[in-house]
């Protein structure tokens, strides 16, 4: 899928929309304000037992990447790991990426493969590719893998493959070089 | 000066441009703000500094304009299309209105040389204009010689209505045409003694079959009195 690129009813639960708004840091309420706008609520529940439409939800967060840039939907993608539902018992890099796609499915309400996912292949012990075809900006998930692995190993890297299809540039994936240490 | 469609954050991370660079740049972007260009943006860097904040504040100021400047626009296009809208409705009413006048001043031959004109409603300056017009045209087109005005559908009548169908029938009297005045109810005849109109030189009888007589009768005795002759 190409960035954005979702029409369908999927839901997405609070707590992800509670990392969206963590990256604007004293605009929270703006950034609220800009998510109440799409939604056509007078207020946001932040919390992973409400679900917001998935479309509109797209809707700001490409207004907000147009506005304020990509680094910024970067920053957003780096506050999912502290605040989405993540399965339990995380303890390195590689079981964190090879669990994303399942916390993916846990914070949004949609039929498997509804919505893409991210795929995960060992390459190595200390590397691995993740492929990503779900409709979220490439700067989005960059950032969540840049703070999973970080977590685990302060010197680990997140390189995006610029040689293959990139979702901002009308491809229907992204590929992301993963690599860690002991 | 847009930075939408930069690869900055591919591989390790964009770099972050240093302080001068980004208030020169957040300089730049407020000047072309305040020249009414507002399809313009700052990207954010992963930097937590005080700057940060404040870019951030510029690209919400600059959101809030852009909606305004659209909101602007929708409500002066919305108002653009009432006016056009109201434009068509006064051009239909006055369409309409043009179509009644020309219903409220009807002249008809109703006899040989016979012509009625029934007078409707209020009476002003523009009307008993087209009143006068209409009429003395249908006298010389017809070249009737009695003329009936039947004012039993006027309910008010002040000084000015008086002095119009006075002015009437003395237009039709030059033209060579006999006037009678009928249907005058009882509250027009108070009104018209009340004010001292002066209808000494028109005949006016009880109602328009009183006024159709007469005429008959006037036309007959002026034929007689040709063939006489």
């Amino acid at each position: 899928m190409k960035e954005f690129d979702y029409h369908g009813e999927a839901r997405v639960t609070g707590a992800v929309l509670k990392a969206y708004l963590s990256a604007f840091g004293p605009y929270q309420k703006r950034g609220e304000n800009v998510l109440c706008k799409y939604f056509g609520v007078d207020e946001l529940v932040g919390d992973a037992s409400v679900m917001y439409p998935l479309t509109e939800f797209f809707k700001a967060l490409k207004e907000f990447q147009e506005q304020f840039g990509r680094e910024f939907m970067r920053k957003i993608g780096q506050g999912i790991f502290a605040n989405a539902a993540f399965p339990p018992d995380i303890d390195g890099v590689e079981k964190a990426m090879s669990i994303i796609n399942d916390a993916y499915y846990m914070n949004h309400d949609a039929k498997p493969g509804e919505i893409g996912g991210y795929h995960w292949t060992r390459e190595s012990d200390h590397s691995g590719r993740m492929t990503c075809d779900n409709p979220y900006p490439c700067h989005f998930d960059f950032g969540i893998f840049e703070v999973i692995a970080k977590t685990f190993c302060p010197t680990a890297r997140v390189t995006h493959d610029d040689q293959g299809p990139c979702r901002h540039k009308d491809g229907d994936k992204c590929v992301y070089l993963i690599e860690w240490e002991d | 000066m847009s930075t939408k469609d930069n690869d900055a954050g591919k591989g390790e991370g964009a770099s972050v441009p240093n302080l001068i660079e980004r208030l020169e740049r957040a300089e730049k972007i407020l000047t072309e703000v305040a020249q009414g260009n507002f399809d313009l943006n700052i990207e954010i860097f992963d930097s937590p500094d005080p700057l940060t904040n404040l870019e951030m504040g510029i690209n919400f100021m600059i959101m809030d304009l852009r909606t305004m400047e659209e909101d602007n626009r929708r409500k002066e296009n919305n108002l653009l299309d009432k006016q056009k809208e109201l434009e068509n409705n006064l051009s239909t009413i006055e369409k309409q209105a043009e179509a009644i006048r020309e219903l409220s001043t009807p002249v008809m031959e109703v006899w040989d040389d016979v012509l009625v004109l029934p007078i409707v409603g209020i009476v002003d300056t523009r009307r008993s204009m087209e009143i006068m017009d209409n009429l003395l045209s249908k006298i010389v087109e017809s070249q009737s010689r009695c003329i009936i005005i039947d004012i039993t559908g006027v309910e008010i009548v002040d000084t000015k209505t008086a002095d119009y169908l006075l002015k009437v029938v003395q237009a039709a009297q030059l033209l060579g045409a006999r006037c009678v005045l009928t249907g005058i109810n009882p509250a027009v005849a108070q009104t018209l003694v009340d004010i001292g109109a002066d209808l000494s030189t028109v005949k006016t009888l009880r109602n328009l079959k009183a006024g159709l007589l007469d005429c008959i009768k006037f036309i007959r005795r002026s034929d007689m009195r040709n063939e006489e002759a």
